[in-house]
């Protein structure tokens, strides 16, 4: 891929934020590029870079507007992305593979079942195109430690449920169309579940906090029932 | 280091106090949100009442609901909402500091229509908390910050720098500085994020219509509604009803499917799919988080520089204590 700074957009938003825009269409490419940027950006350790959040396609980045005006931050970020080299710019080295151990089994993921029989497949053949392939990071939000991965098998995509749950059970790996995530806590959710991930993907006391940067790669690891109950993972308690 | 002193117990938690500082900065990109004073006009004027850096950690009191009882001498200050305090069953001026002895408890009777919803207690040298990832704010969605990330309790004890000065003599914020959160407010919106996308004529259409603060708002958002069914409601062109998943800033104006838009505040998500037609002024979220349900809202434009000019200003004078 060549990189080509001409096509990015910085927009003002607000007295201290702006957003940088990539493309318009989600890509791995562009996960890959936006991972980079963002290590870039960072590297370069400006005084005045208050937050910066990646997503699919932009970075939003807060910035202190005591220090410089939005004229002058979007120029250093301008000229910034014009100079970052390109093999920085379409590098998969930060790229890092996460590999995470997964159980697909009905008695920890109340959709499994459901979701196979709507996809006119076995369960095992759920679970062999999802631990399949290697996903790319695209977002981090919603809640903390919650990676958006792209893109999911078109055999295996699912609708998000009609009525969201009240609570997903922590750990719990979801789809929602093509991505595919996992919920680090206890949270309300409509996405799919298909298996749980006992790694702690959020902790507050941990630097990095989480293990996802954008850009990474993710696989699932399959694992039974007993492996995952004996490293301490719990059956479904979710609605 | 200095030693600490408790100085201040939580008597009756009402319905939620949280310890506030200026939020937790450069943290979204793991998906934590920033918290923050949800009026930072009102908590840094009670932090400039006591002499303190605006960065001083203070309680927000939710609609003026709460008790305290104070362990030793020391001085307060009391901003924002009126929520009718005292000490010891006499009524204190709001927008003011005074002295405390021990003993003496202060308690806030609650926030009558038109006068506000968020309470500030500041007190000389700010609250003593360890701080998280850079900051004590209390973000109970993220179970972040504050005592073991959640709002005050009762029986919570909170303590300052031993050495911290009292002051003999009481101070007020000069009238003219203090807000009335009983008029209709008109927000002003820098245009921004996916305004390009309504058309002209809808966004003119937009800053004319009037809009109530909705019972669903709260320090994650601030919902408004149609006073009454008007015509040439901001809606997206065709059948657009989301955009991709981009980072939101602090006050930004999320439009969705239905038109009544959704303002974002302190402990919004990081992510959203709405689309925004811009961000409100700092100064506009101060005055929006101070109104309660069915106040009257609009929207005027006003220009990037001119809202950061005024930013700039705002924080240089609050900076000079």
């Amino acid at each position: 891929m060549t990189f080509d700074a001409s096509l990015i957009r910085i927009e003002s938003v607000s007295e201290t934020g702006l957003m940088i825009y990539f493309a318009n269409e989600i890509s791995e490419e562009t996960a890959i590029l936006i991972g980079n940027s963002c290590g870039y950006i960072r590297s370069l350790s400006f005084q005045w870079l208050i937050e910066i959040i990646p997503s699919y396609t932009s970075i939003y980045i807060q910035y202190d507007a005591l220090q410089l005006d939005y004229l002058a931050v979007s120029k250093t970020l301008k000229s910034t992305l014009n100079k970052m080299p390109d093999s920085v710019a379409s590098s998969d080295g930060p790229g890092k593979l996460i590999e995470l151990p997964a159980c697909y089994h009905p008695d920890v993921a109340p959709d499994l079942e459901p979701a196979a029989a709507a996809l006119n497949l076995s369960v095992d053949e759920v679970i062999e195109i999802h631990s399949a392939r290697e996903y790319r990071v695209c977002a981090i939000g919603f809640a903390p430690g919650f990676a958006f991965l792209a893109s999911v098998d078109s055999r295996i995509t699912l609708p998000r449920l009609a009525t969201p749950r009240k609570k997903v059970m922590k750990g719990s790996l979801g789809i929602a169309d093509q991505q595919t995530a996992v919920y680090p806590q206890n949270s309300p959710g409509g996405w799919q579940i298909i298996g749980n991930c006992t790694t702690s993907l959020f902790d507050s006391e941990n630097d990095p906090m989480t293990p996802f940067n954008v850009g990474d790669r993710v696989k699932f690891k399959p694992m039974s029932l007993e492996e995952y109950l004996k490293s301490g993972g719990l059956r479904w308690n979710g609605d | 280091m200095a030693t600490e002193i408790q100085t201040l117990v939580v008597v009756n938690s009402g319905l939620q106090c949280l310890l506030q500082d200026k939020g937790r900065l450069g943290v979204g990109e793991s998906g934590l949100s920033q918290g923050g004073a949800a009026d930072e006009y009102a908590s840094h004027w009670a932090n400039r009442l006591l002499g303190n850096s605006c960065d001083c950690v203070v309680i927000e009191i939710a609609l003026g609901l709460g008790e305290f009882e104070v362990l030793k001498p020391t001085s307060l200050a009391i901003t924002g909402a009126d929520g009718q305090a005292m000490v010891n069953g006499l009524s204190v001026r709001n927008w003011s500091s005074f002295q405390a002895k021990q003993g003496d408890r202060i308690s806030f009777k609650g926030c009558q229509p038109g006068k506000g919803r968020f309470c500030y207690l500041a007190i000389t040298s700010g609250f003593q908390i360890k701080s998280v990832l850079g900051s004590v704010s209390t973000v109970v969605r993220n179970n972040m910050g504050g005592l073991n990330g959640r709002a005050l309790q009762q029986g919570d004890t909170l303590s300052i720098l031993e050495m911290s000065k009292t002051e003999s003599f009481n101070r007020r914020v000069p009238a003219q500085f203090i807000p009335n959160y009983g008029l209709p407010l008109a927000l002003e919106l820098i245009e921004g994020y996916q305004h390009k996308l309504f058309s002209e004529q809808s966004m003119k259409d937009f800053y004319s219509q009037e809009f109530q603060v909705s019972a669903r708002s709260d320090r994650m958002g601030f919902q408004l509604e149609k006073s009454q069914l008007e015509k040439g409601q901001l809606q997206l062109p065709g059948d657009l009803t989301g955009i991709i998943s981009e980072g939101i800033a602090l006050g930004a104006v999320q439009i969705p499917a239905d038109g009544q838009p959704i303002i974002l505040m302190q402990d919004r998500q990081t992510l959203g799919g709405y689309p925004k037609i811009g961000c409100i002024s700092r100064r506009s979220i101060s005055q929006l988080a101070q109104r309660q349900p069915g106040a009257r809202i609009s929207f005027k434009s006003v220009s990037l520089p001119q809202a950061q000019a005024e930013w700039v200003i705002f924080n240089r004078f609050f900076s000079d204590s």
